[in-house]
C-alpha cells in the first residue's frame, strides 16, 4: 500500500522527528510508514490524515499492493 | 531541591540504578558479608551500563525491551512474546519426552503441559472482543 506521508511531510518541511512528535509515535515508526514497511492502525491513519488536512484515502492508496506489514 | 533536574534525562535512570544498587549492596554486605558485594557490585554496574546503552538509544530495541513505545513497537513486542511462547511450548514438549525417556518424576512436567491449554483458555477469556467495540491496542 502506497502512502503520501513522505510527500506531505516534505511539502511542510518537517523532519521525521517533528512529525513523529506531532503524531505521538516514534521516529522509527514514521520511517517505517514512509517506506511502506508498516501499515498504521486505523486511529493512527486518521491522525496522520488529519494532521495533513487530508482524507485517509488520499493519504493511503489501497490499490497499490507493493508493500505491507 | 531535586538533584535529578540537573542531570540529563538519559542519566537519571542509570543514576537511580547506581544509588539503588549501592543501597542493596550495602544491605547485602551487612547481612551476608563481602561475598555479596562480589556479586552485587558487578551486577549493578552491568545493569546500569546495559540500561544506559539500551534505554538511551533511539531504537526499536530500546522501546521493545523497556516496554514503552508506540503501536508499531507494541505490535513487535507482542510478536516477540508470541515467538517466546511458541519456543517455550516446544521446549515443554521436548522436556516431556526427555522426562518420560529418563523415567524422571513426571508430575512437574504434566503441570507445565497442563498450563498450555489453560493459558489458551485464559487468553480466550481475557482477550475476548468487547461488545461495545472498545478498541484493543497491541500489547495491552
Amino acid at each position: 500500500m502506497r502512502n503520501r506521508v513522505r510527500e506531505q511531510r516534505a511539502q511542510r518541511r518537517l523532519s521525521q522527528a517533528e512529525l513523529a512528535a506531532a503524531l505521538g509515535v516514534s521516529r522509527q515508526t514514521v520511517i517505517s510508514i514512509e517506506n511502506g514497511r508498516y501499515l498504521p492502525s486505523l486511529p493512527l491513519a486518521f491522525r496522520i490524515a488529519r494532521f495533513f488536512d487530508q482524507t485517509v484515502d488520499k493519504m493511503f492508496d489501497p490499490d497499490d499492493e507493493e508493500t505491507g506489514t | 531541591m531535586n538533584m535529578m533536574k540537573f542531570l540529563p534525562p538519559r542519566l537519571r535512570a542509570p543514576v537511580n540504578m547506581i544509588v539503588g544498587g549501592s543501597v542493596i549492596t550495602v544491605i547485602g554486605v551487612i547481612l551476608n558479608g563481602w561475598v555479596a558485594a562480589a556479586f552485587l557490585i558487578p551486577f549493578t554496574i552491568i545493569c546500569t551500563a546495559w540500561y544506559y546503552v539500551l534505554g538511551g538509544g533511539d531504537s526499536d530495541l530500546a522501546a521493545v525491551l523497556l516496554g514503552r513505545g508506540d503501536e508499531r513497537q507494541a505490535y513487535r513486542r507482542l510478536r516477540m512474546q508470541a515467538l517466546v511462547g511458541r519456543v517455550l511450548s516446544l521446549a515443554v514438549g521436548v522436556i516431556c519426552i526427555a522426562a518420560v525417556a529418563a523415567k524422571a518424576t513426571l508430575w512437574p512436567v504434566f503441570v507445565l503441559v497442563g498450563l498450555l491449554p489453560l493459558t489458551i483458555l485464559a487468553g480466550l477469556a481475557i482477550y475476548r472482543e468487547h461488545p461495545d467495540g472498545r478498541e484493543q491496542q497491541a500489547g495491552n
